[in-house]
């Protein structure tokens, strides 16, 4: 299917989902890729976060490539636009939500989506096909007899936080069951049995505990607390608290986090005559994020469309559009300055709205403006260990600023009244600023860190097709296009960064630093694809509808050419005598089809490379050659070069119906689909002894299978009263059918914090990780006290994939009213709650909190014995050996996702049901009004984005993902939270 | 009209068509050819590389674990936690695995181009370099690839070689290294060598150092005694990592571990035992306050603030001295050094019986101590201040109720100059992953002298590291079976 040129979708054989702009607008998202959540078939969208401007991962059907790009090809008005999702340019693993890029486009200057889901209607498309392709067509003038419309709509929102994890406000900060200021962990006394009232403070500057003190802003000093002593498994007893008295608790989940909001403005004027129209609008997202600061999203997007029909035989328009975004986003994730990472580790009894005061140090010297965070209460340190995530907010900034032009310039001839022949170019060009600040007194880097990248893509895309169109009678027409394409991808990316700041307050400049501080690098890769395209539309009886389409590709990152065809049959099967004019089955169509599409690999895979030297470390960060140290070395790359390489080829079988019954009032529409993506470019894993870590070959092969029905009904249709109910159900089987015989390999790329994994017969992307050790009959191995044995080796733990998605939309109109709803489910898909397994070891997660009583003398895991009858902090678990007590030694060990004796402890049911929108809107557009105001109508809307969620889920939105848009789905590891919104628009048109 | 349009249209179209389908428009430079790396290296650029990788080798997480493991530094908090109490899986080993293989490969890069034009200096450094990586796999790991290691076409999936063979392929490997780093043929860049800055004959006694170290694995004394004579003789010998003070470049990875990575996750407070065993006082007379002296003629004091350091990331904590001693930014790390070297003809003399020749060794590094120098760093003044001594032993000190023995220990001369040997070694050699292997190697050693290092688990200190889980996938029919876990012994300290 080629974009541009329209087909009848009755007569179309491939499946096709089409979501109109409007419904895209109205989702109260700021990006179009999160607005087309849970209205098509078989497409998934999952945010990386509630981010301003973060980018969400999509999926069509399932997965089908292992390192190739995986997400579906993008087309406006024809032309192929870039949806980066923008990669490790962090100072920290998945700090800082990324976005897509394909959210640049303005969501209110769409007219329509068309997501090309089989490999059928994709074949044209050729090697970047495979994910599916997703048409945006942008809104256009219509004839209006030269009348200028005008619309303008504003909205306005205010978003919260929609879930979070809980957290014990039950037990203090320390160790043993005693309090201790500033200990990294909450497993101290217990605040309800303090004395109550101030602490006392040790304020005396003779006494040998005495350790200086804090003045922060408004006055108030802090100093040191005297500790609790001894140990005791209810945090309870005289000596259990020190000098801690006060019962203050604070609630850490939402220290960083307020009511965020948006404005959005949109200006479109459009119009034309009978030759030539014209749409021009204007958009502005000024967003203001749930972190308290830095972080907000600014959009302003400029449009302009035109066409003009110069003669009966020669066309031409142009359409441009510029994007300007502009981003500030706060830290998350896996890193010690992460707004979840610091604010959930800290103690109930801390309070950190106090983020920074002046240390006085024992001696009496003041050192001005210090980090004060819970493991550095009086700011004693230079570094805080964990960031406050106050402090946080307020310090670190990280932006990101693109500029982008899209634009294509198509000219249209019709020789004759059956040939058309059009030419077609387009342009996508952006440069991304992106900039990363850690100041001096972070945790991360607390001498100081910044990076400014420049990352800039252009893309240069032409098409030349020739369209003949011939009737030759009333049985038979045909349709025959050839064309050929040219595509040309650059990329560059300039890297600079320095650490250790000369002037700690500087403004952000690559000469704040020694010249041995200072790492650059630049990197940039292109792609060429030329090809030669045709497709062959026969029409017989004006029932029988065949789709031949062939496509044959060469491109500069495989060598030789590849030939994919594709083959479409449809038939209207309501158009047999026996079934014309039926009420009760009013239309009715078979669809067959078959189709090939590919994958093309990276770039530069061919050679093995060698690379300036980087070693780095689990838990270090490791060392580079670039030093002056080491004089600059180079070693060959771990990853084996491979010339032989060719794309990824996915071939596909699909059959569906169309039904609509009661006179076009129900329509049901079902697919099913199988296919098989063989010669997957796997970078496979080898063992580290050859030399190599890893080689690129075309081995695996994946296979998906499915079904999709969508469903549509319009219930009443009396009078002014119209209600229509829509659903839309998918299944996606997936299955690694074949790894070139290696048992299991990490899914590629950073993130893959649940072990994500693909192993031989096991679904994409499975956990791959520990569990207790188990005896032959599956119950766990024990040690005498009846705890479990640590588990050594990997097994499958979990599947992130869900077994089915669906969708139910309402719409209720009366007169000028309307009301639309929209729910949808996700069913059978597995979790990863790491960060709920990290809290654990500190003793801050609501599970911590509990209280139990010995029901016996119980065993703790450090080999203690609780006296039956007595209270302890902690729950009581039997793993098959009687009853244990699980206490500090269990959490710490192996009872925390640190720790490797079992990864399938955190593994959690992450199915949910929501109400992902619901829209009530009133338009005015009576007689009386459009005379007494000008106007044609003014619309108003409240909307409820993301209003309620039903999850079993225990940790933030399980609509989230730690690693973005990454293949390895379905973790959490202080990912920042996702968000709900309530909307107020009003649309005015003249 | 439309006819001529029509034909124009066409040709245009065909020309384009023609035009386009030039395959020229696929074979721009930068099409074909990766823009963004090399695709070679030459021998002194390769040298300054393999020798970062070797570097990082002797920081990393494995290197953490194993002195972790032999009672010097605590894990306190999220992974450090569990691998305190002997908590990892396959999946904890992967990255180290790596970092040695690679590195070790790249040494045999640099041996294939070496070789061939007669470059035995750079030779002999990369068979050093690659003896030194597969000797801390093996003795972490047991049997491990090696034989038929780094030849991807050949053996894509290696065998295991027993443990012994692979001893036995070093020392010889060693031997070798020797030769040709004592042959003065050839020569490499300096400032691209930094270990040496290029010098042979360091090199040299470098693989003396590390061949007598294996030997002394074997319980070869009279081997290592005689290899360690040719070894390291003096610490200006000492093979170190230099580091300098650029985050996230050539930063000391303890240090970077400590302070930024990682901070108060792991430290030097209860469970470690080194700083308990420094405080120990043989003869039962009461330590002063604050002092280190095992006995009179040994203050260690000062070391011992040049280890540690109190208050550093949490208050009160005994933490790693990264102010101004052991830990910071630019300090040194030892490979090889010449207070290894002596206590190893020290601890093989006396298992010989050569008692004096034994004392002399001992007081030979203990001279050295004295001038407060230890890998590469000399302690400062403020800590020399708070006492060091290092007096001359004389075979008499270690007579049962001699200075250095006393009679409570129980110990005759031989056990009792055995134990101060091992304290002195399990002292200097923090950081290192030998002290790993020396706490595993001494349970076998005869006669059995041991340092009373608790152990943090019930299960008792684990013998070994588990082969990783990248391993297990990609070479699963070559890895032994049933997978050993961290508790099992070693073939050679069975």
């Amino acid at each position: 299917m080629i974009s541009g040129v329209k087909v009848d979708k009755d007569k179309f054989a491939s499946s096709v989902s089409t979501v109109q702009g409007g419904n895209i607008a109205r989702s109260g998202e700021t990006g179009l890729l999160q607005g087309l959540s849970g209205k098509a078939a078989g497409v998934q969208i999952t945010k990386s976060g509630g981010d301003p401007g973060a980018g969400a991962y999509i999926q069509i059907r399932g997965q089908n490539t292992i390192n190739g790009n995986a997400q579906p090809l993008f087309i406006v008005d024809g032309v192929p636009i870039s949806n980066l999702n923008e990669y490790g340019q962090t100072g920290s693993a998945n700090s800082i939500n990324s976005q897509s890029r394909a959210n640049d486009i303005n969501p209110d200057d769409i007219a329509s989506m068309e997501v090309l889901k089989g490999a059928s209607a994709a074949a044209l498309w050729g090697t970047r096909a495979a994910n599916g392709v997703i048409i945006i067509t942008t809104k256009k003038g219509k004839d209006t007899n030269g009348k200028v419309n005008i619309d303008f709509k504003s909205t306005v929102s205010f978003d919260k936080v929609n879930k979070m994890h809980e957290l014990q406000t039950t037990y203090g900060g320390g160790t043993d069951g005693h309090y201790k200021q500033g200990n990294r962990e909450t497993w101290g006394d217990k605040i309800a049995d303090r004395t109550g009232g101030t602490d006392a403070f040790i304020t005396d500057p003779a006494a040998p505990e005495y350790n200086g003190f804090v003045t922060f802003a408004d006055g108030t000093k802090r100093y040191a607390i005297a500790p609790g002593t001894g140990t005791s498994f209810s945090g309870t007893g005289a000596d259990a608290h020190g000098g801690k008295n006060s019962k203050d608790v604070y609630d850490h989940r939402y220290d960083a986090f307020q009511t965020g909001h948006f404005v959005d403005n949109n200006l479109q004027i459009s119009g034309g005559n009978s030759r030539t129209n014209f749409m021009i609008s204007y958009s502005n997202l000024n967003q203001q994020g749930v972190v308290k600061s830095f972080s907000d999203y600014k959009r302003n997007s400029a449009r302009v469309n035109v066409s003009s029909q110069f003669t009966d035989w020669f066309r031409a328009s142009a359409n441009v559009a510029y994007v300007n975004s502009f981003s500030t986003r706060a830290q998350g994730g896996d890193n010690v300055d992460g707004l979840m990472l610091g604010g959930l580790r800290t103690s109930p009894d801390f309070d950190n709205s106090y983020y920074q005061g002046d240390y006085t140090t024992v001696t009496g010297a003041i050192l001005p403006d210090r980090h004060v965070s819970f493991r550095n209460p009086l700011g004693k340190n230079f570094g805080p260990s964990y960031s406050n995530p106050l402090w946080n907010i307020h310090n670190n900034k990280n932006t990101t600023s693109v500029d982008r032009v899209i634009g294509n310039l198509e000219l249209a001839v019709d020789p004759t009244d059956w040939l058309n022949i059009t030419g077609r170019a387009g342009v996508d060009n952006f440069t991304d600023h992106n900039n990363e600040t850690f100041p001096q007194k972070s945790a991360s880097y607390n001498t100081g860190f910044m990076q400014r990248n420049v990352n800039s893509e252009a893309q240069f895309n032409a098409d030349l097709f020739a369209r003949a169109t011939k009737t030759f009678n009333d049985k038979f027409s045909l349709i025959l296009l050839i064309g050929a394409n040219f595509n040309d991808r650059k990329r560059e990316t300039i890297h600079t960064q320095i650490t250790d700041f000369i002037i700690p307050n500087a403004p952000d400049l690559l000469t704040n630093a020694l010249n041995s501080n200072l790492q650059a690098y630049n990197y940039r890769t292109q792609i060429r694809t030329y090809a030669y395209y045709a497709s062959a539309d026969l029409a017989l009886a004006d029932q029988l509808f065949l789709t031949l389409t062939a496509r044959r590709e060469s491109a500069s990152t495989f060598a030789n050419s590849f030939f994919f065809p594709s083959a479409a049959l449809a038939w209207q099967f309501t158009k047999l005598d026996v079934l014309k004019d039926n009420n009760l089955l009013s239309f009715g169509k078979l669809r067959l089809s078959y189709g090939q599409v590919g994958i093309q690999p990276q770039p530069y895979l061919n050679l093995t490379q060698f690379n300036p030297t980087f070693y780095g470390d689990s838990y270090a960060y490791g060392l580079a050659a670039v030093s002056g140290v080491y004089g600059g070395g180079y070693t060959r790359s771990g990853l084996q070069g491979n010339p032989n390489l060719k794309p990824e080829r996915k071939t596909e079988v699909e059959i569906g119906t169309d039904l609509r019954f009661l006179g076009d009032r129900l329509t049901f529409s079902a697919t099913a689909y199988s296919n098989q993506t063989t010669d997957v470019i796997l970078t496979l894993s080898v063992p580290y002894e050859t030399g190599f870590s890893s080689k690129n070959i075309n081995a695996a092969e994946i296979h998906n299978k499915g079904l999709e029905v969508e469903l549509g009904y319009d219930i009443l249709n009396k009078g002014n009263l119209r209600w229509n109910i829509s659903g839309n159900w998918a299944a996606n089987r997936n299955i690694v059918y074949s790894l070139a015989g290696s048992a299991a390999q990490g899914v590629p790329g950073n993130g893959a914090y649940g072990g994500q994994s693909l192993i031989e017969g096991q679904p994409f992307g499975v956990f791959y990780g520990t569990d207790f050790q188990k005896e032959a009959n599956g119950t766990y191995k024990l040690d005498a006290s009846g705890f479990p044995l640590d588990g050594i080796a990997n097994e499958v733990i979990g599947n992130p994939n869900a077994k089915w998605r669906a969708g139910i939309g309402n719409k209720l109109e009366y007169k000028g009213i309307s009301l639309y709803f929209l729910f949808d489910q996700v069913y059978g898909n597995d979790y990863w709650n790491g960060t709920r397994g990290a809290l654990y070891t500190f003793g801050t997660h609501a599970d911590n909190g509990i209280t139990s009583i010995a029901s016996s003398d119980l065993k703790t895991y450090d080999g203690a014995t609780i006296p039956a009858g007595s209270e302890f902090r902690g729950q009581i678990k039997d793993f098959g050996g009687g009853p244990v007590a699980l206490t500090q030694a269990w959490y710490k060990g192996p009872g925390t996702s640190f720790n490797q004796a079992s990864a399938k402890q955190f593994v959690e049911n992450g199915g949910s049901t929501r109400l992902r929108e619901v829209t009530v809107s009133y338009r005015v557009a009576g007689a009386g009004f459009r005379k007494a105001s000008k106007l044609s109508s003014i619309d108003f809307s409240l909307t409820g984005r993301n209003v309620l969620l039903w999850t079993k889920y225990r940790g933030v939105d399980p609509e989230t993902n730690i690693s973005g848009a990454s293949l390895a789905r379905g973790s959490d590891w202080f990912t920042n939270p996702n968000t709900k919104s309530i909307l107020f628009s009003i649309k005015i048109s003249y | 009209m439309r006819n001529k349009i029509f034909i124009k249209a066409v040709s245009i179209l065909i020309a384009l068509v023609v035009f386009t389908s030039c395959a020229d428009l696929l074979d721009t430079q930068d099409i074909k050819v990766n823009p963004n790396a090399p695709a070679d290296a030459p021998i002194d650029v390769l040298m300054s590389g393999m020798l970062v990788g070797l570097s990082a080798a002797h920081e990393d997480t494995d290197t953490r674990i194993a002195y972790m493991w032999a009672g010097q530094l605590a894990g306190l908090s999220r992974q450090h936690a569990g691998f305190g109490i002997y908590n990892v899986a396959a999946s904890t080993f992967d990255p180290s695995w790596s970092t040695a293989y690679s590195a070790a490969s790249n040494a045999r890069i640099l041996q294939r181009k070496a070789a061939p034009i007669n470059n035995k200096v750079a030779l002999g450094i990369a068979q050093v370099a690659e003896a030194l990586l597969m000797a801390k796999i093996t003795v972490l790991y047991g049997d491990i690839p090696y034989s038929q290691a780094f030849e991807e076409v050949t053996y894509p999936t290696p065998i295991f070689d027993k443990q012994a063979d692979v001893y036995t392929a070093l020392i010889a490997l060693l031997n070798d290294a020797y030769a040709n780093l004592s042959s003065g043929v050839g020569s490499v860049d300096g400032s691209k060598e930094f270990i040496f800055g290029g010098s042979g004959s360091k090199w040299a006694k470098a693989a003396k150092t590390l061949q007598s170290r294996l030997y002394l694995h074997l319980g070869q004394y009279a081997n290592a005694v005689a290899a360690a004579q040719l070894g390291i003789t003096d610490p200006d010998g000492d093979a170190l990592i230099p580091h300098g003070t650029a985050q996230t470049i050539d930063n000391n990875l303890n240090f970077d571990f400590f302070e930024n990575s990682r901070p108060g996750d792991t430290g030097f407070d209860d469970p470690a035992y080194l700083p308990v065993f420094m405080k120990i006082r043989l003869d039962g007379v009461a330590q002063a306050s604050g002092k280190a002296m095992r006995n009179s003629a040994t203050d260690e004091t000062a070391v011992y603030n040049h280890f540690f350091k109190v208050g550093v990331y949490s208050t009160g904590a005994l933490d790693p001295n990264t102010v101004d001693g052991m830990f910071v930014s630019d300090a040194p790390h030892p490979l090889l050094t010449f207070y290894e070297n002596q206590l190893i003809i020290a601890e093989s003399q006396a298992r010989l019986g050569n008692i004096s020749d034994a004392v002399t060794a001992l007081n030979s590094a203990r001279q050295s101590l004295a001038t407060g120098y230890i890998n590469g760093q000399f302690i400062n003044s403020a800590n020399q201040a708070k006492g060091i001594q290092y007096d001359d032993y004389s075979d008499a000190d270690f007579l049962s109720g001699g200075l250095a023995n006393p009679v409570s220990t129980g110990r005759d001369q031989q056990k009792g100059l055995l134990y101060e040997i091992i304290s002195q070694k399990y002292i200097v050699s923090l950081a290192q992953y030998n002290v790993f292997t020396d706490v595993r190697r001494l349970a076998k050693a005869t006669p059995i002298v041991q340092l009373p290092i608790p152990p943090t688990n019930v299960r008792g200190i684990p013998g070994r590291y588990i082969y990783p889980q990248n391993e297990i996938n990609t070479n699963g029919a070559n890895v032994p079976s049933p997978l050993p876990d961290q508790f099992t012994k070693l073939p050679i300290f069975q």
